[in-house]
């Protein structure tokens, strides 16, 4: 079995004791939650710096639920509340981020109005447009992704859009079956 | 309506689709495999190896973790709380 293990390692490339294999021994999650995580954790590392990976995210919060910073509610969904942590973990990125920069910025520029860091805007756009190409065929879907950039919500975007409960409830599940089959691809970033 | 700053949107529209990801069932998930034809019942597969290779993805503590800079930590109103996933 170790022989087994040391073999995968060498194969997959990975040190056998990160955050992720002790919560999967731990049975904390089970193969279709892998699968689960993974698709998101894809898509909630759309647009941060290139040296941050989907597998980062996913990694550190299991990190913070092993070392017990975070602790799953009773009744909330293992997935969900996984994906609680990871969105939190990236805020927490961009709030680091903003505050190293403004500190920087201020010491030699005090006085001028932050602007949101070029890098950011740039990164973010092109996943915008990849998002949008990932639903490109489906123009209810475009419709969807476009009312969630401006905020509104599934009603404000039907009403908007002229959408019956159906159309949109129908064009969510496509848009939650083509993000899954887009995340577990086997890809790097 | 103003257009609002990309990064703006894509955080809002990250929020709303990581929910859809998280509560995927998994008839929708062994879909998706079939579609990509991976076999999630072959653990032997190499393309279910490639898929738990996740397992093996290295943790490096310094990208993520809280430092002791002074900076905030995670903000409990960022989400992982909620006891239900918000519906759009």
């Amino acid at each position: 079995m170790q022989d087994r293990k040391r073999l995968l390692t060498v194969l997959i490339g990975g040190n056998g004791e990160t955050p992720l294999e002790k919560a999967f021994a731990a049975k904390l999650v089970g193969d279709m939650n892998l699968l689960r995580l993974k698709a998101t954790a894809r898509l909630l590392a759309r647009g941060l710096y290139p040296d941050i990976y989907w597998w980062d995210l996913l990694q550190e919060a299991f990190a913070r639920v092993l070392n017990g910073s975070r602790h799953c509610p009773p009744g909330v969904p293992v997935d969900v509340f996984m994906t609680g942590v990871m969105r939190s973990i990236r805020a927490e990125y961009w709030r680091r981020k903003g505050l190293l920069e403004s500190s920087l910025a201020l010491r030699h520029l005090e006085g001028l109005e932050m602007a949101p860091d070029p890098e950011r805007l740039v990164l973010a756009q092109q996943e915008l447009e990849a998002i949008g190409e990932l639903f490109a065929d489906d123009p209810v879907a475009t419709q969807i992704i476009r009312g969630l950039g401006d905020g509104l919500s599934a009603e404000e975007i039907r009403t908007k859009y002229g959408l019956s409960s159906t159309e949109y409830d129908s064009a969510r599940k496509r848009m939650r079956r083509a993000l899954v089959r887009d995340g577990i691809r086997s890809k790097v970033k | 309506m103003k257009k609002l700053l990309p990064h703006i949107r894509l955080e809002r529209i990250l929020d709303a689709l990581s929910e859809e990801t998280a509560t995927a069932s998994d008839e929708e998930l062994l879909q998706a495999c079939a579609e990509l034809r991976i076999k999630p019942e072959m653990k032997g597969s190499l393309v279910w190896l490639g898929l738990k290779g996740v397992f093996f993805c290295p943790y490096v503590e310094s990208k993520l973790a809280p430092t002791t800079e002074g900076i905030p930590f995670a903000d409990p109103e960022d989400g992982d709380f909620q006891d239900t996933p918000r519906r759009h």
